[in-house]
């Protein structure tokens, strides 16, 4: 009974746009306009994989429309993250996952798990939980899963180390919650390279300002020690006047 | 004899008052100087350096304090130099003038640039102050 207990061949390497962090509601909003959208397959499901990041976190989401009667109440959407690009099972130590504990009334809960021996252990160590997920559904057959999964190093042993420049394998799973792990029933893979964060663009303005402000406060500082100067040499006149 | 030694006397006591107001006025001058020069170094460090970015205090309200410290300064750097000036320039005896109050002014509004808000803010407080000054003056 393992979580990771067959994977696929990673078929897709997505390399993500860099975008503004979108909000992780389970919403697709403009905010996704600038992602790499992958059509993926489950096993007999097809969905959308929406992947973008930023300079500290990658976001992806996962569109899927499925038959109101194959849809568990406790469904769950979770991404097994491997600590390179392969997918073999024992490479795959963290895992984020979604999921519902009441699918008709939206709600759901994000967990920051890790993968130890093959099993999903639901406590990770740290308490605040690194990254963050939401889940959305729309008119019952469509439901969006949206993860943010923080890049670089985090202070969390159990949580992937994302290096930039490096590429991952991806293991994005979908099964019911309340049979899990047997209730895992559909899983599929995808490579993703982490792109190099974007140096800050050059504020030309801000340079401007920063050198206009530096001469004007060199030029105010020169007069206060020139008034500073002109004051010592009235106190000695004053001095020499007053005997 | 006697009337000499009592005319040499009232003015012995008229230069020792001139001496003493112009004590008073030079420790004035040096104060508000000292002061202001201080407010000076504190706006350097807020308006240039912009020290709260260095801490790095993701806060409104830090961010609200941040904004009243570097308007307060700048205030304060033109109220005390005002003084200084007029204290400087009654120890010169000569009044004060428009130009070297705008003057001020500008100096003062040249340090709160980099920051929209700090640069209303404090040329609402400046001409606030400008007229106190005129109205205040005697006819």
């Amino acid at each position: 009974m393992f979580f990771v207990t067959y994977s696929y061949g990673a078929n897709e390497e997505i390399t993500p746009e860099f975008a503004d962090a979108p909000d992780i509601d389970g919403a697709l909003g403009d905010e996704w306009d600038f992602s790499n959208k992958t059509d993926i397959h489950f096993e007999g499901l097809n969905g959308i994989l929406r992947v973008m990041q930023d300079n500290t976190n990658l976001y992806i989401s996962i569109e899927f429309d499925l038959d109101p009667s194959a849809r568990n109440e406790t469904e769950f959407i979770g991404i097994l993250i491997s600590n390179s690009s392969s997918n073999s099972p024992e490479d795959f130590v963290d895992a984020k996952v979604v999921r519902f504990s009441n699918l008709t009334e939206g709600n759901f809960a994000y967990l920051d798990c890790y993968v130890d021996n093959y099993n999903l252990k639901h406590n990770d160590t740290n308490l605040n939980s690194d990254g963050d997920g939401a889940a959305q559904m729309y008119d019952y057959d469509t439901i969006v899963y949206e993860f943010s999964i923080p890049l670089g190093n985090t202070d969390d042993i159990n949580d992937a180390f994302l290096d930039y420049g490096d590429k991952y394998a991806f293991n994005i799973t979908y099964g019911d919650w309340n049979l899990y792990p047997g209730g895992i029933t559909k899983s599929h893979c995808v490579l993703i390279t982490i792109q190099t964060p974007l140096l800050p663009a050059i504020d030309l303005a801000e340079i401007v300002l920063f050198i206009l402000s530096i001469v004007s406060f060199s030029c105010i500082g020169a007069f206060l020690a020139i008034y500073s100067y002109k004051i010592i040499v009235l106190k000695k006149k004053i001095g020499r006047l007053l005997g | 004899m006697p009337k000499f030694q009592k005319e040499q006397g009232k003015e012995s006591k008229i230069r020792e008052k001139q001496s003493f107001n112009e004590d008073f006025a030079f420790r004035s001058l040096i104060i508000t100087t000292i002061v202001g020069v201080a407010c000076f170094i504190i706006s350097i460090l807020v308006n240039v350096v912009e020290i709260y970015s260095i801490l790095n205090i993701q806060n409104s309200f830090f961010d609200l304090i941040d904004l009243i410290i570097r308007i307060s300064v700048v205030l304060l750097f033109f109220f005390f130099m005002t003084i200084s000036l007029g204290n400087y320039k009654d120890l010169l005896g000569k009044p004060s003038n428009w130009q070297e109050i705008a003057f001020l002014f500008f100096l003062s509004i040249i340090q709160t640039m980099r920051n929209i808000y700090v640069f209303g803010f404090t040329v609402l407080g400046l001409v606030i102050f400008t007229c106190y000054l005129y109205l205040i003056q005697d006819a």
